[in-house]
């Protein structure tokens, strides 16, 4: 772990939807890091000014890159500049990675159950990509509610890793517009029980989101009878 | 004569400088240390507690009873952290 800050550089740039983009980082070492774990990110404007903030690392590009999903706020300080402004050949400071306890390996005990409210997909898609690079055998269940379809992060992969990974099973479900004859609507507790291991399975379970998607979803898990020992937890500001 | 310096007890300490690699643990990942609210008694990762980062400063508050637990102000460059409302800090797995 790096603990002071450096400068790395945009090597490359894709859009996932209209409000968010990937940002593909090169730091200067060589960068380990752990599904999960987050880097901050520090810009500095003209005039002096600092500003700080905390993005969860969705990929690690071996043996000097990693890649972080900004979406776009619209009060946000921070996040309009780096989801349309910023260019590849940009530096940034970056210090990290960081966090050692919203983060899973592919030797942790259990089924992984992965539960993300929006642009809390990042750190669960970090998880995943890590368990299907591994060939992890562990089921995994990833439950991600979203707005619409049009805001759905990494898409085309999540889609071919349903599709050819039979360790993982992915559930979308849609709060305000869903695909052709598919229902939208609030995510309900039936539909987070539904889509989740059951707790005599003891999975291990992430939920990320804002703070009140997480902190309503672990307490129906809790509800269900889920060791809240075992329910890992990230809020992100809103 | 200095009766302090001659205690039999004070022939048996070091000093700080050798805690410096028991210590290194808790620089590696304070955030998943279990901590013991001083206020309620209950125990959390640092990672589960709430932490209000508006305010000036960042105020970590207990998950249980929201007492504060730690402040970590930046005052002139220099990171102060309060840790008054931590009973204890443990790492390492149970």
């Amino acid at each position: 772990m790096r603990r002071s800050w450096q400068t790395a550089e945009v090597s490359s740039t894709r859009p996932e939807t209209a409000r968010a983009r990937t940002l593909r980082l090169r730091l200067p070492d060589v960068v380990t890091g752990v599904p999960g774990q987050h880097v901050d990110l520090r810009l500095t404007a003209e005039d002096g000014y600092q500003a700080v903030r905390s993005y969860s690392v969705a990929a690690w590009v071996p043996p000097r890159e990693l890649e972080l999903t900004v979406e776009e706020l619209d009060d946000g300080e921070v996040s309009p500049f780096l989801v349309g402004v910023l260019s590849v050949g940009d530096q940034l400071e970056v210090r990290g990675p960081v966090g050692g306890w919203f983060t899973w390996t592919p030797d942790r005990a259990g089924p992984l159950q992965l539960i993300a409210g929006g642009s809390g997909v990042v750190p669960l898609m970090a998880m995943l990509r890590s368990h299907s690079e591994a060939r992890s055998a562990v089921p995994v269940r990833l439950l991600y509610s979203v707005r619409s379809p049009d805001a759905v992060f990494y898409r085309g992969e999540l889609a071919v890793i349903g599709q050819e990974n039979t360790q993982v099973m992915i559930d979308i479900a849609y709060s305000r517009e869903a695909p052709d004859g598919r229902p939208a609507g609030r995510l309900t507790h039936e539909a987070v029980t539904a889509s989740c291991f059951p707790p005599s399975d003891a999975p291990s379970v992430y939920i990320c989101g804002s703070t009140g998607f997480v902190e309503t979803v672990a307490a129906w898990l809790v509800e269900d009878g889920h060791d809240a020992g075992r329910i890992r937890t990230e809020r992100y500001g809103g | 004569m200095d009766d302090t310096r001659h205690h039999p007890l004070d022939q048996e300490h070091l000093d700080g400088n050798a805690l410096a690699g028991a210590l290194e643990q808790f620089v590696s990942d304070l955030t998943s240390a279990e901590c013991t609210c001083a206020g309620c008694g209950s125990s959390a990762p640092l990672a589960a507690a709430l932490l209000y980062a508006k305010a000036p400063g960042m105020v970590l508050r207990c998950p249980t009873c929201t007492g504060v637990l730690l402040c970590l102000t930046d005052q002139g460059g220099r990171q102060v952290l309060t840790v008054d409302g931590v009973r204890h800090l443990v790492i390492g797995k149970p």
